[in-house]
């Protein structure tokens, strides 16, 4: 299978946690330099996909295969999956207690941390416990921190705007075109796969290609601007009601 | 007359290594108390003003009150370690701080075991007079090719009204060493004691409850434990406050980690007089699928007017925390190890930066290779 110039591949892709199938059958291409952006109301299974791309063992595929680069990594443990380049910002991150965020970031790479704290205004923050009482907003810039020093190729992205007051938007939307270095355009290599609800991301960075997430599958892939609209106007009703009618003559074609 | 060999008291350059590990620093400048199997080789005091460090006996030919103070705290008869030290008239260090002088630079002392079997007999005891400040790290360690032979400590502890005393002991045994220190601690009006235990390594066994006597109004005493238990060690390690004086107030707090092997976690705050407050928490961290926690805290008040309360957990490393780290390309191993030094670093306030460091670089030298 050729896959020069794909970043990632997801070839029907079935997982399960705690005994339940959460997702059915995602395909999903991400090209180099490709920004997609996923959409769907809550329990469609977005953060799952995200989650089982990284590698969270509470998540086990059952059917289907996941590729970087070309490369087969769905038995990939987690941290081999970093280190291939792979990123991952969760939307609430766990609180490590007695574990320094300075000493995470010496770990991830000991690369530029004080000036990448200071442009993100967590430079206190760098000898507290690693999210131990952050705000919403503090957390999430810590996790694009972690991020900026890890340095992926492809980052995954969950509700990076959720929590983040409309001051701390410009800091966030500013460091998420940094970190998907989207600018010279025609020198675009970093990937990007990353949840949204409100949509409200948009207003900073660009994106290539959108998708709606229901029940654990990909019903639809477009104009991520498109979408967008849509789903701002009417929510996701007219995707639910698109979803069964599609369904409707699948089952009428057999 | 025989002719003496001293080569067990030397110190080889691993010696020294192991002794550093254990937080003393046998080469500083600071004022320092060494004991080797069961000999005193080494006493440097002379340039701090108001310190007095001898050794017991010595002490007791200066000083007719010591003999008054010895055996007080820690009742002779008690079992059958205090019955050796007491038959053996075990020496040790004697440190005394005169009235107001707050010693900023600790006082280091050392306990070395170089002989195979051999039982370390001690008895130290330290005295802060009134409105003076001490902090003393005792370090303990064996070399590294011993694996058999036994420390039995008898430490008795005076602070005076308005005292204070932090008194920090690292260990860093073997396996096959048995350890059992006995230690009585009497704070009186106003007086702080702060004690610090940290051991990392294996041992055969370690078993001590200290125990603390607050018996002068507005005493405060707050132990601090840190344990990490390889496979075959075997902790019993505990504390127990009798708060005997009105507004006396006291904390335990410890953290214990067993990868295989078992930790007894004690604790015993006991009310006898009105307006005490007692906490005590536990916190332990089960690395693998065998080895033992267990928590024993025990509040008793005999009084109406009283606060004690207690908390404890028990449990794994959180599934959430190992793959959050993972996910920044650790491997399982560096992630474990991580947390586990997060969660043995205890920050104590009011400690001088130089005691904490040395509690941080302790626990930063533990190896949890095979953790996982």
């Amino acid at each position: 299978m050729n896959q020069s110039g794909v970043k990632l591949l997801v070839k029907d892709l079935f997982v399960e946690a705690d005994g339940k199938e959460i997702l059915k059958g995602i395909n999903l291409q991400i090209r180099d330099g490709e920004v997609h952006v996923l959409f769907g109301p809550n329990g469609s299974g977005k953060s799952s996909l995200l989650l089982a791309i990284m590698g969270s063992p509470k998540y086990q595929v059952t059917h289907g295969k996941i590729y970087f680069n070309g490369k087969d990594i769905t038995e990939l443990p987690t941290h081999e999956r970093a280190k291939l380049g792979i990123g991952l910002a969760l939307q609430h991150p766990p609180q490590v207690k007695g574990v320094k965020l300075r000493k995470l970031l010496e770990y991830i790479n000991n690369n530029q941390i004080e000036e990448l704290a200071e442009e993100l205004q967590l430079k206190e923050h760098l000898e507290r416990g690693v999210n131990v009482g952050f705000s919403g907003g503090e957390a999430k810039r810590s996790e694009l921190l972690q991020l900026m020093v890890q340095s992926p190729s492809l980052i995954l992205l969950d509700e990076p705007e959720s929590g983040v007051d409309l001051e701390n938007m410009a800091l966030v939307g500013k460091i998420l075109e940094k970190l998907l270095k989207r600018y010279p355009i025609k020198e675009r290599h970093v990937s990007g796969l990353i949840i949204t609800h409100t949509g409200y991301v948009l207003d900073y960075i660009t994106a290539d290609v959108g998708h709606v997430m229901l029940d654990g599958r990909i019903i639809c892939t477009g104009n991520p601007y498109d979408i967008l609209i849509t789903i701002r106007e009417h929510g996701f009703l007219p995707c639910t009601e698109c979803w069964k009618k599609e369904l409707q003559n699948a089952k009428k074609g057999q | 007359m025989q002719k003496k060999d001293n080569s067990q008291y030397n110190l080889s350059k691993e010696d020294k290594r192991q002794i550093l590990n254990a937080g003393v620093d046998l080469d500083a400048d600071s004022p320092t108390f060494a004991l080797i199997n069961g000999r005193v080789t080494e006493i440097k005091s002379t340039t701090q003003e108001g310190l007095v460090l001898l050794t017991l006996h010595k002490a007791r030919e200066k000083y007719e009150w010591v003999r008054e103070l010895e055996w007080k705290l820690v009742p002779k008869d008690k079992d059958e370690i205090t019955k050796e030290a007491y038959k053996n008239d075990a020496n040790g260090y004697f440190i005394y701080v005169s009235k107001g002088i707050k010693l900023e630079i600790p006082v280091q002392a050392c306990f070395f075991i170089k002989l195979g079997g051999f039982r370390q007999s001690v008895h130290n005891l330290i005295v802060v007079d009134e409105g003076a400040s001490l902090h003393v790290t005792n370090g303990c360690a064996v070399a590294s090719y011993l694996d058999n032979g036994a420390h039995l400590g008898i430490t008795e502890i005076y602070v005076r009204k308005g005292g204070y005393l932090t008194y920090t002991m690292i260990h860093n045994w073997a396996e096959g060493i048995e350890v059992r220190p006995r230690t009585g601690v009497k704070v009186e009006e106003n007086g702080i004691f702060i004690s610090n235990y940290i051991s990392l390594r294996k041992a055969h066994l370690v078993q001590t409850s200290p125990v603390a006597y607050l018996d002068g109004k507005g005493a405060k005493v707050q132990f601090n434990s840190v344990v990490y238990a390889p496979k075959e060690a075997y902790y019993d390690v505990g504390a127990e406050v009798k708060l005997r004086a009105p507004e006396t107030a006291a904390e335990i707090q410890s953290r214990s980690v067993s990868e295989g092997g078992i930790v007894v976690a004690r604790g015993v705050l006991e009310a006898l007089s009105p307006g005490v407050k007692g906490h005590l928490s536990c916190d332990g961290l089960m690395l693998k699928e065998h080895g033992k926690i267990r928590a024993v805290p025990e509040l008793i008040s005999h009084v109406q007017d009283a606060s004690l309360t207690h908390e404890a957990a028990v449990g794994r490393i959180s599934d959430e925390e190992l793959f959050y780290l993972m996910t920044r390309g650790l491997s399982p191993n560096e992630a474990t190890s991580l947390i586990v030094k997060g969660f043995l670093s205890i920050k104590i306030p009011g400690i001088p930066d130089t005691v904490q460091k040395s509690i941080d670089q302790t626990v930063q030298l533990l190896q949890t290779e095979d953790a996982l």
